[in-house]
């Protein structure tokens, strides 16, 4: 019968012989579930990475909803997608960092990686007292300006010179700013966050059971971030993080007669207390003395049905024109860099929602993002 | 096969150690028929899950009736094992009453078994008929090439798809071939053919409705083989009765060999399909002739673990059972030959097309006259076989480029060796040139037969273009 050259010993296999190598074999898969249990090093494994080593960063945060297509993976474990990221090489001396919050326009939803904000800004090659100014797109498409300070926390490891911070009328939204899935799976942090910070934000921390913390409970997780490193190759090979299909469902034109916003039925006067003002001030706390640059994001302008009460589908105009002002007044008190680019893109180059723009839209946004940047750093 | 199919298949071994000696043949015949419904993926087509399983039994039974001796009468344990075998499909057709939730055994919810029993009548009789031909043998090889040729071509598969559709009044524009995924239909049509073929030649032994049955639908090896040869599985499947119940020995290797097979089948191979192996869009998107090169390296593995594992685990199987499976791929990179690459890589297909189309067709080519000249008669003769092989995965164009590449490889190897075996004969001693030239050898039929796999893993058009663009010329 054939057979194996480490079976092919001395010892007879009986059946104590299957036995017994079968209950070893459990015993040593229990020890080791219970031992990753018990030292859960999820984070310490994300931050193995073939990335920057082996094949190159990526410019942008993983995020594939489809990973066979986008050669990404959409995980919350900070660790494996900061390990990922280009950003985690060595910082050259002659580098000033600047490091890019912001939604899934900023991250440049249905852009090529070469059409982002970040990429078009780096191929203009702007310097600041004889350093080249390096910026990275460290946004996530979930819209939260919580999940950007969540972020921000682990960049500054990173060493970043300055912040430029894509803000949105949705990632602004007091009312439900932790509803994002990086945020809760990632309560822990978070919460200490806020507590370094004195921001009133609390996040349920599921306690995980020891079940959920062996191998078993977190083969999903370990799934993904093996997938990180596989789908890297492809990235790697094409330059393809995100697929592009030819078509999609456009931006809607034609809105909904409702003037709802966040917790509001219909328009009401708004204060700052109604947006994360606190979130951005702990930004700036974060990074010191260091530039940050709050800019307001653009947005789609519809002119179809009930245009005149909406800008779009996301924002009635009563809580958009209120949201713009305050923020501008807000950003003065507190000495923020502000600039607000909200219309520098026609409406023709938005893609599937409103705050998606086309590669032309991201080359019109840079046009007006350069010089306030650069005047920003400079100063 | 998934891992919980696997696991069930471990249970049932496990169970199966319990029964009395003699029961052992039936239990495997009973299973095997069940297997063929449990494992066909569910139809879009109405019943046609529930049909084609029951199309596959209704061959093989034909096929057995017809290739049987004509002395080799039928006897009362023929009659039964066909009884049985119609009384399982019946009684498979009545889980159509059963909730949903409870119908594990078949794919989707199975036609009346009034509909059955027609359809087993109708089949009956078809086999009877057919029994009484005086070319039955023919005919019937006829008819399971053109089923294959039908199915394994995509335009001929859409048009029966649409038809089928059309019929049960549904868009025909939503056809696809995968709407008739015969399950195991692949192995099954080689292992008829070879069985008609052996008895034309007058090759087959005798051998009794069970063994016939269990031999071709044996549900370790139903979906990706190996392709067994009849007179090897009687000779496991008579010795049954004497095999050892627990014997330590069987399930310490039989157990290994599937653990094994999960290891290169679950986690290597679906690892490496993961972003690292070439495909239709990786190809035409990679930027650089490197990456391009590690992912064709990256899908040679893929292929040989997904296909060695899924060996590993039916041939564990099979052992558990107590059917020791042919091994079918034997370290075919390590091979420093494409004849012995062929000897390595799913030799089980490779050994069926070199008994019935290699050497039959070099036979045949020798006896003409004027008789042609030995380096044309093996030029046809591999080439003819190695289209059958590329054939048999699908009538493609890439896998008819794949065939001639490999079979002018092989023709080109056969020249080569016949010039230079003076030459090879004298580095035996010498040890140094002797392991110069042999990792040469390894270097260029690795190499070649990962090129090949250009044309197996992408449409045509595609994998020309990638051929280009890995020498850098396109």
């Amino acid at each position: 019968m054939m057979t194996y050259q480490w079976l092919d010993n001395q010892q007879p296999k009986t059946w104590f012989f299957v036995l017994r190598v079968i209950l070893k074999g459990l015993l040593l898969f229990a020890a080791c579930n219970l031992v990753f249990a018990v030292t859960f090093p999820m984070q310490w494994l994300g931050s193995l990475s073939l990335y920057n080593t082996v094949i190159d960063g990526r410019t942008r945060f993983s995020y594939g909803e489809v990973p066979n297509l986008d050669n990404s993976v959409i995980t919350s474990n900070l660790s494996a997608l900061f390990a990922s990221h280009q950003i985690s090489q060595p910082k050259a001396d002659d580098a000033y960092r600047v490091v890019m919050l912001g939604d899934s326009g900023t991250w440049g939803w249905f852009l090529r990686e070469d059409e982002t904000l970040n990429m078009l800004l780096n191929a203009a090659d702007y310097t600041v007292d004889g350093q080249r100014v390096v910026i990275y797109n460290l946004a996530y498409p979930q819209g939260s300006v919580v999940k950007d300070l969540l972020i921000l926390n682990e960049a500054m490891t990173y060493e970043p010179d300055a912040v430029l911070w894509m803000a949105s009328l949705s990632a602004m939204e007091q009312a439900r700013r932790t509803d994002v899935p990086l945020l809760q799976d990632n309560a822990a942090l978070a919460n200490q966050i806020a507590d370094e910070y004195g921001l009133d934000i609390t996040l349920d921390e599921p306690e995980l059971s020891l079940w959920e913390r062996t191998i078993i409970g977190q083969r999903s997780e370990l799934s993904l971030l093996a997938q990180l490193q596989t789908y890297g190759l492809t990235y790697a090979a094409t330059g393809i993080d995100q697929h592009i299909p030819d078509e999609y469902p456009q931006v809607r034109n034609d809105l909904s007669a409702s003037e709802a916003w966040s917790d509001f039925d219909a328009p009401t006067e708004l204060t700052a207390d109604d947006f994360s003002f606190d979130v951005l001030a702990a930004g700036q706390s974060m990074i010191g003395d260091k530039p940050l640059i709050i800019i307001n994001q653009p947005i789609f302008i519809a002119d179809g049905n009930n245009s005149d009460s909406r800008y779009n589908s996301l924002y009635p105009k009563w809580a958009y024109d209120q949201y713009r002002e305050i923020l501008a007044e807000q950003g003065q008190l507190a000495g923020w860099v502000y600039g607000d680019v909200w219309n520098a893109v026609p409406s023709e180059r938005y893609t599937n929602s409103p705050l998606h723009y086309d590669a032309q839209g991201a080359a019109m946004v840079v046009d007006a993002l350069g010089d306030i940047l650069m005047q920003a750093i400079q100063n | 096969m998934t891992l919980s199919i696997i696991a069930i298949f471990c249970i049932l071994a496990l169970l199966y150690q319990l029964l009395p000696a003699n029961t052992r043949g039936w239990v495997l015949l009973i299973l095997s028929a069940i297997g063929v419904y449990f494992l066909q993926p569910d139809l879009t087509i109405r019943w046609l899950d529930f049909l084609l399983p029951t199309l596959t039994i209704l061959i093989t039974i034909t096929t057995w009736l017809i290739t049987r001796e004509k002395q080799q009468g039928i006897t009362r344990q023929d009659w039964l094992s066909g009884g049985i075998v119609l009384a399982l499909i019946i009684g498979l057709s009545l889980l159509r009453f059963v909730p949903a939730e409870w119908r594990v055994l078949v794919a989707g919810r199975p036609p009346s078994p009034i509909l059955v029993a027609l359809v087993l009548a109708i089949g009956v009789a078809v086999i009877a008929g057919l029994n009484r031909l005086r070319w039955s043998l023919t005919v019937l090889l006829i008819v399971l090439i053109g089923v294959f040729v039908l199915l394994k071509t995509e335009l001929f598969a859409v048009w029966i798809a649409q038809g089928l559709r059309a019929w049960e009044g549904r868009d025909p524009t939503l056809a696809t071939a995968l709407d008739l995924n015969w399950l195991g239909f692949s192995y099954v049509a080689f292992r008829l053919i070879h069985t008609v073929r052996d008895r034309q030649q007058g090759l087959l032994p005798a051998i009794t409705l069970r063994e016939y049955v269990t031999y071709v639908i044996f549900f370790p090896s139903f979906i990706a083989g190996p392709i067994d040869r009849a007179e090897r599985f009687i000779k496991d499947f008579r010795a049954l009765p004497e095999m050892q119940g627990f014997d330590g020995e069987r399930f310490t290797v039989g157990l290994t060999r599937i653990l094994i097979g999960i290891g290169k089948k679950f986690v290597i191979a679906d690892t490496l399909a993961l972003g690292m192996a070439l495909n239709n869009s990786n190809a035409t998107q990679a930027d650089s002739t490197l990456m391009l090169w590690l992912l064709l390296y990256g899908y040679a593995l893929r292929l040989f673990f997904d296909f060695s594992g899924y060996s590993d685990i039916a041939i564990g199987i099979g052992i558990l059972f107590g059917i020791r499976l042919p091994e079918n791929f034997k370290q075919p990179y390590t091979r420093t030959s494409i004849t012995t690459f062929w000897q390595s890589w799913h030799v089980t297909l490779s050994d069926w097309a070199r008994f019935y189309v290699f050497s039959p067709l070099s036979r045949n080519l020798i006896r003409r006259k004027p008789k042609p000249s030995p380096i044309l008669i093996v030029l046809v003769a591999q080439l003819a076989t190695m289209i059958v092989i590329g054939l048999w995965h699908g009538v493609t164009w890439s896998f008819l480029v794949w065939g001639i590449w490999h079979g002018i490889g092989l023709w080109l190897h056969k020249q080569f060796s016949d010039r230079t075996r003076k030459f090879y004969r004298e580095l035996k001693n010498k040890p140094a040139q002797q392991r110069l030239a042999d990792s040469l050898s390894w270097f260029v039929t690795f190499h070649f037969v990962v090129l090949g796999w250009v044309w197996f893993a992408l449409p045509i058009d595609s994998a020309v273009a990638t051929f280009g663009r890995l020498f850098g010329v396109l």
